[in-house]
């Protein structure tokens, strides 16, 4: 219930039951207070719930649970290293109890009490209304906080007495169990301890034995840390296919503030984030799941849920998904947070969070993979060059300043202008393009650049600088600029390979 | 005398109460020199913080050397700097030649690309006036690889375009290859490329089939269309690069374009750019044809080519030149809010690479 409610806030405070199991076999596998106080009941079928008004209804995800109880491990790893995980592979009885190990931590936390607060307060950041206990063995804490709400501070050595308080159903019990107790007179946990161990084992077997020491609160099997994630995730079924990106979005922020809670708890912060959307699929015959995943890379380590969702937003603007999607799946990469020392005297440089939203943007309106950085290749290829993301350099030492010229740059062409050179007595003469002739002032040239024979990007050509006049037609020529003005200082180029004459770019 | 400055002050002190502090005397402006020793002296020391500023020249006037050689100062200052190339023109080679930090410059090349980008009514950026319309008919046209065209030129291929207007009948053209798509589809064809049949209705012109190669004007429709969509992009790229914050230097190169198509954009933009970076260390710098900003321009300088230098080293050449190696560019302010003069003059010279 709380894997649901907790991805979905909107549900505190109504009555909502979880089904769970294939038509026509469909029950009711959880239900919350306000439920019960309607009438229903788990274990309901969905026919018989139906008949109560006001209630909403959610189906179980296994997905959903199992980073519900990711989270619960997370809350349980803000306070003490040592976390055993509650779920057994064998049944679901604990999949909603981490049990952690507090020796130690009343010197960086305080009191037992404040510790179980705290930890109570960070359950809640995530979503959960938690049970904490302290108790002297693991199996006694267990046992109060399903038994207790709140918060229960038990003593060491008490723990028979405060668990003995407790009724059966509050340990969970099955019901094949309690009925069987309840048949023998037992009603109190503290009436199940009284009953002797073998006898136990003899009328309940192993598993009986096990709910007895439960009840006893008296166990002293180690604690089995669990190791820390590598990542973290947040998963969530959607109960009708989403097909607008707006929906879509509140169900990724969802997400992106519980994986930011989880994060904030382990002070790490987000360095990659993966979201893999399932899409519904028009033909049922394949089985096989179709999904869109979308990776965004940070360069700056970032922990701001509202500028991630900006980021992921402007990525599913530019690449949508095809199909309606049923279920959101969201991944990151945990990463150390950035630290920095801020200074008075820093160089300007935009604020890199920031930044990246103003690139995916620019990127939207641009188009994509003409944002970035220009990257000088190691050739002498013409248009030699990449273009890679822009991340903001580490600032270096300042060196002296030493005196530079200012360079002739060059305004290139792309793609260049077809052209025709004509000679006359072996010097350049005329130049043609786009259907207008110049005349060549002057010429320097030619150069020839010739390279890569032995693969498909081959070039050869030679180039020429030349100063030409525009040849302007005879209605132009009042209006058009006299002097210097006229005249451009061009690159040209032939291309040996495809005998062809090209204008490459002009001085500037 | 002394009644005038009293009442500046009383009026100044009026505005300030209502809160118009805009109206105070400015505060001493911070300068970026941009490397060019002589620019720098007529200039007090550099191009003005927190101002627009605008390089304006024809081609190969030295205008895109001078904005390399001020990025090459911000960089060196290790501070990030933006350019919006409008017409794709940037050569990496000239930049990092010109010692600008490849890695602290964020180059934004706008362009017919892939991305839906809105059209021209859509955007906020362009003054309407019926000169749109007749753009927007115009760039329909092959353009021209360059600025101007001979009107014959513009008549070209209008008697294909519209017979009935001149007169001309051209008979149906009869393309073997739509028939038989119209036979074997049987259905759904469209009325104009139906077979003949017997009836009253009038035989339609078929579209022609172009069998030859287009036009040599039509393959640069793309770089000589009306650049209206790369104008949106790089307004938009500009506004968004302001309003983050934290650039050094933000260069808006211009120069492929038009002065024409350039005045056309709102001077409202200007104005919003303008209020961007005031009180900021950014330099919004202009590069075009003409002066566009206008008044929110707080400099202006106008380039102009002087002199170009040819080596004539190698005279046993055919032409007698064997290396271009620069020339001498002359800048003029012709408008400045800060220190300098309208009318003067700074002269310096390029050099290859």
């Amino acid at each position: 219930m709380q894997a649901v409610v907790r991805l979905e806030p909107e549900l505190q405070g109504k009555a909502v039951a979880i089904l769970a199991g294939a038509p026509p076999l469909t029950k009711l596998f959880a239900v919350n207070r306000e439920a019960s106080n309607l009438g229903v009941e788990t274990g309901m079928t969905k026919g018989q719930a139906e008949a109560f008004a006001g209630i909403l209804w959610r189906w179980r995800s296994a997905s959903q649970e199992a980073t519900a109880h990711a989270a619960l491990l997370d809350c349980a790893w803000a306070v003490s290293p040592r976390v055993e995980d509650g779920a057994r592979p064998g049944g679901q009885d604990f999949s909603d109890t981490v049990v952690l190990d507090l020796t130690g931590c009343e010197k960086l936390f305080g009191s037992a009490d404040k510790i179980a607060q705290d930890l109570r307060r960070v359950a809640a950041e995530v979503g959960f209304v938690a049970n904490v206990a302290v108790a002297g063995n693991p199996l006694a804490a267990v046992s109060a906080a399903r038994g207790f709400p709140g918060v229960v501070v038990i003593p060491a050595g008490e723990e028979g007495g405060h668990i003995g308080r407790l009724s059966l159903e509050a340990l969970r019990l099955p019901f094949a169990f309690v009925e069987t107790l309840h048949r023998w007179g037992v009603r109190t946990c503290a009436e199940f301890a009284a009953l002797p161990e073998v006898a136990i084992v003899e009328r309940l077997g192993q598993e009986g034995l096990r709910w007895w020491r439960l009840a006893r609160g008296a166990d002293n099997h180690p604690l089995i840390a669990k190791g820390f994630p590598a990542n973290f995730e947040e998963h969530m079924d959607l109960d009708a296919p989403v097909e607008l990106l707006e929906p879509l979005l509140f169900v990724l922020n969802r997400l992106l503030e519980q994986l930011c809670a989880r994060l904030r708890m382990h002070v790490l912060s987000i360095g990659e984030i993966q979201v893999t959307l399932t899409l519904e699929r028009n033909d049922s015959r394949n089985k096989e799941p179709l999904v869109h995943i979308r990776t965004i890379r940070l360069p700056v380590p970032g922990r701001d849920s509202k500028l991630l969702l900006k980021l992921l937003q402007l990525d599913l603007e530019a690449h949508p998904p095809s199909l309606p999607v049923t279920t959101v799946r969201m991944a990151t990469v945990p990463v150390k947070a950035r630290s920095r020392q801020l200074g008075l005297f820093l160089p300007l440089s935009p604020d890199p969070e920031r930044l990246e939203i103003t690139l995916a943007r620019i990127q939207g309106t641009v188009g994509e993979g003409r944002v970035g950085v220009p990257v000088l290749l190691d050739t002498h290829s013409p248009n030699s060059f990449l273009q890679s993301r822009f991340v903001l350099p580490e600032l270096r030492e300042r060196r002296s300043g030493t005196e530079k010229q200012a360079t002739v740059a060059m305004r290139i062409y792309r793609p260049p202008l077809p052209a025709s050179v004509e000679f006359q007595d072996g010097t350049p003469v005329l130049l043609g393009c786009g259907g207008v002739r110049r005349q060549i002032l002057a010429f320097a040239g030619p150069w020839k650049r010739k390279g890569d024979w032995w693969s498909e990007t081959v070039f050869a050509r030679e180039e020429w600088d030349v100063k030409v006049r525009t040849l302007h037609p005879k209605g132009h020529a009042e209006a058009a600029p006299r002097g210097e003005e006229d005249i451009v200082l061009y690159r040209v180029y032939k291309d040996l390979r495809a005998k062809r004459w090209f204008v490459e770019g002009i001085y500037d | 005398m002394a009644a005038l400055s009293q009442k500046q002050a009383i009026l100044e002190t009026s505005f300030i109460r209502r809160g118009l502090d805009g109206f105070q005397s400015r505060a001493t402006v911070e300068l970026q020199p941009c490397g060019v020793t002589e620019l720098d002296a007529v200039l007090g020391g550099g191009f003005p913080r927190g101002s627009l500023v605008e390089l304006c020249g024809p081609a190969s006037s030295g205008r895109t050397s001078l904005a390399y050689s001020l990025l090459a100062q911000a960089t060196e200052r290790q501070e990030a700097c933006a350019f919006v190339d409008v017409s794709d023109s940037l050569d990496p080679v000239s930049l990092a030649a010109a010692g600008v930090e490849l890695p602290r410059l964020l180059w934004i090349r706008c362009g017919e690309s892939e991305s839906q980008g809105p059209g021209l009514k859509a955007s906020p950026y362009f003054s309407s006036s019926e000169k749109e319309s007749r753009d927007s008919r115009m760039s329909k046209k092959p353009a021209p690889a360059h600025r101007w065209r001979h009107p014959r030129e513009l008549m070209r291929g209008v008697d294909q375009a519209i017979p009935s207007v001149l007169g001309k009948r051209r008979p149906p053209v009869e393309s073997a290859q739509i028939h038989v798509v119209a036979r074997c589809a049987g259905e759904q064809v469209e009325r104009d490329r139906e077979l003949p049949r017997r009836g009253i209705r009038a035989p339609r012109s078929l579209p022609a089939i172009r069998e030859t190669a287009p036009a040599r004007a039509l393959q640069y429709e793309g770089r000589n269309a009306k650049p209206w969509k790369r104008l949106d992009q790089a307004l938009k790229s500009t506004d968004l690069l302001l309003h983050g914050g934290g650039w050094g230097v933000v260069v808006v190169d211009l120069g492929g374009i038009s002065w024409v198509d350039v005045r056309r954009i709102n001077l409202s933009m200007w104005f919003r750019f303008r209020r961007a970076i005031e009180n900021t260390p950014t330099i919004l710098l202009l590069l075009g044809e003409e002066s566009c900003a206008r008044s929110c321009a707080s400099l202006v300088l106008r380039c102009q080519r002087k002199a170009d230098t040819w080596n004539r080293a190698a005279v046993r050449l055919p032409g007698g030149a064997s290396t271009f190696e620069g020339f001498e560019v002359q800048g003029e302010v012709t408008r400045s809010r800060v220190l300098s003069q309208p009318a003067d003059l700074a002269r310096w010279q390029t050099h290859t690479p």
